[in-house]
């Protein structure tokens, strides 16, 4: 499983232990707009774990074929429903506090 | 009466400046006019006048925060403010009074701008439309209105930008701007009245027939256009779905109405390479490409701008196509240069 990026982003609310959510619900525009560099080619329609760390995963689809080095966004790697997709919190969290998001490639 | 221009406000109108030339390209802007101290009856404000084809785009500082502009910064922050039409002299005379006699919200005076031999009034926002409208006229002779026009001697310099940078593109129109309103029934009738044309059904816009357009987003309405010449127009949208996002912003606001978007057309083979050149030069795009508009066959690719990063404003990118008077769509391949069918066999 190839470490595909990794972005540091604010939660724009408070959170409880098994509510669902999702990218778009977590963080407020300028967040979702942060770059991060893609570390590996990927083909579109690949699999990607995204992990907040601590908090919660999911499994998203990229939106457009991805090369190395490239800049990205959260906006630019998936499409609305991708960026939709609930996941579960495995914990409370306050609003403000900074959340790694570490992305793996899955094998497409 | 022909649709002119888009004009936005900005904090900052020189950073502005920079931001739309990166956008539609140097090759695509034909002239930008820096005006200074221009004035109206409520305020003064700085910018630039962008000459697109077939729109011009203003961008705008204003001094202050008591006149339209200047409150509407306050208000709502950076972004699309108001369209400007364009009429003749005796059309323009006329219209003013009309809406004077039907109780519009109109300037309380006519304003000349004494250095351009131009004339403008206001349709305030308050009135049933619900943002503001500002009519123009380059006047022949002297206003027969006179004893009810603000004389003044603007803008205080203007001069032609002579534009160093250079950004290139592919070939950018800009034509349409995009409103939301409430109140569906009432707003076409409204809207017909003051662009004095009728309001025509686009769910499919090739064959003008109406539908629904689910934008994938939350919203789900019905798009109606007002037809100008050079396939200029303007989309009414009225949001169907309680749930709309759309309606939620505007109930924020606390308006009737909102003008959402604008769009520009790009050269039918090359939206992507377009896509690329924005995401490069820094634009925050709101998907990873463009996408495939699929709804009754449109056929047209298409992307958006996020207003964080061009001063406000929402842009919406779509594959060029041409729109006669009756607002009858049709793929434009008059500069595609890479096909493997001949674009001229229909």
């Amino acid at each position: 499983m190839d470490k595909f990026g990794s972005v540091e982003l604010k939660l724009n609310k408070n959170i409880t232990r098994g509510s669902k959510e999702s990218l778009l619900s977590l963080f407020d525009a300028d967040d979702r707009f942060k770059p991060l560099e893609v570390l590996v080619n990927a083909d579109e329609e690949t699999s990607v774990k995204v992990v907040l760390e601590g908090l919660g995963e999911a499994n998203l689809k990229l939106g457009a074929d991805m090369q190395k080095g490239r800049k990205k966004t959260i906006m630019t790697l998936f499409w609305f429903a991708e960026r939709s997709k609930l996941m579960e919190m495995t914990r409370d969290a306050a609003k403000g506090d900074n959340v790694t998001i570490n992305l793996y490639k899955l094998i497409d | 009466m022909d649709f002119g221009s888009i004009n936005l406000i900005a904090r900052d109108a020189d950073k502005a400046l920079v931001t739309y030339l990166k956008l539609f390209g140097t090759n695509n802007v034909q002239e930008v006019i820096c005006l200074q101290e221009l004035k109206d009856d409520t305020e003064t404000v700085d910018g630039y006048y962008l000459k697109t084809k077939p729109l011009h785009l203003g961008i705008f500082t204003p001094r202050g925060a008591a006149g339209r502009m200047g409150k509407s910064l306050t208000k709502n922050g950076e972004g699309i403010h108001h369209l400007t039409f364009h009429m003749g002299q005796d059309e323009f005379e006329q219209t003013y009074l009309k809406f004077k006699d039907e109780g519009r919200p109109v300037s309380g005076k006519v304003v000349y701008l004494g250095r351009f031999s131009e004339a403008i009034f206001w349709l305030d926002e308050t009135g049933e439309q619900g943002v503001p409208m500002k009519f123009a006229t380059t006047c022949y002779q002297g206003l027969t209105m006179w004893e009810n026009t603000l004389y003044l001697d603007t803008p205080k310099k203007f001069e032609k930008m002579k534009i160093t940078d250079e950004y290139l593109r592919p070939r950018v129109v800009l034509n349409s701007a995009m409103v939301t309103v409430n109140e569906f029934e009432k707003q076409q009738k409204i809207w017909s009245g003051i662009l004095s044309r009728p309001a025509v059904e686009t769910g499919d816009i090739f064959r003008l027939t109406p539908g629904k357009v689910d934008d994938g987003r939350g919203n789900i309405f019905i798009p109606i256009r007002f037809q100008f010449s050079d396939s200029k127009g303007i989309n009414l949208y009225c949001t169907i779905n309680e749930d709309a996002p759309i309606k939620k912003v505007m109930s924020k606001r606390g308006v009737n109405g909102m003008i959402h978007n604008s769009a520009c057309y790009v050269t039918r083979d090359r939206v992507h390479e377009y896509f690329g050149q924005l995401e490069e030069a820094g634009f925050s795009m709101v998907d990873p490409k463009p996408a495939l508009n699929m709804n009754k066959g449109n056929g047209n690719y298409f992307f958006f701008v996020h207003p964080r990063s061009v001063h406000g404003v929402l842009w919406e990118v779509v594959s060029i196509f041409t729109r006669d008077m009756s607002a009858r769509a049709r793929y434009d391949f008059s500069d595609t240069a890479t096909y493997m069918v001949p674009p001229d066999l229909n």
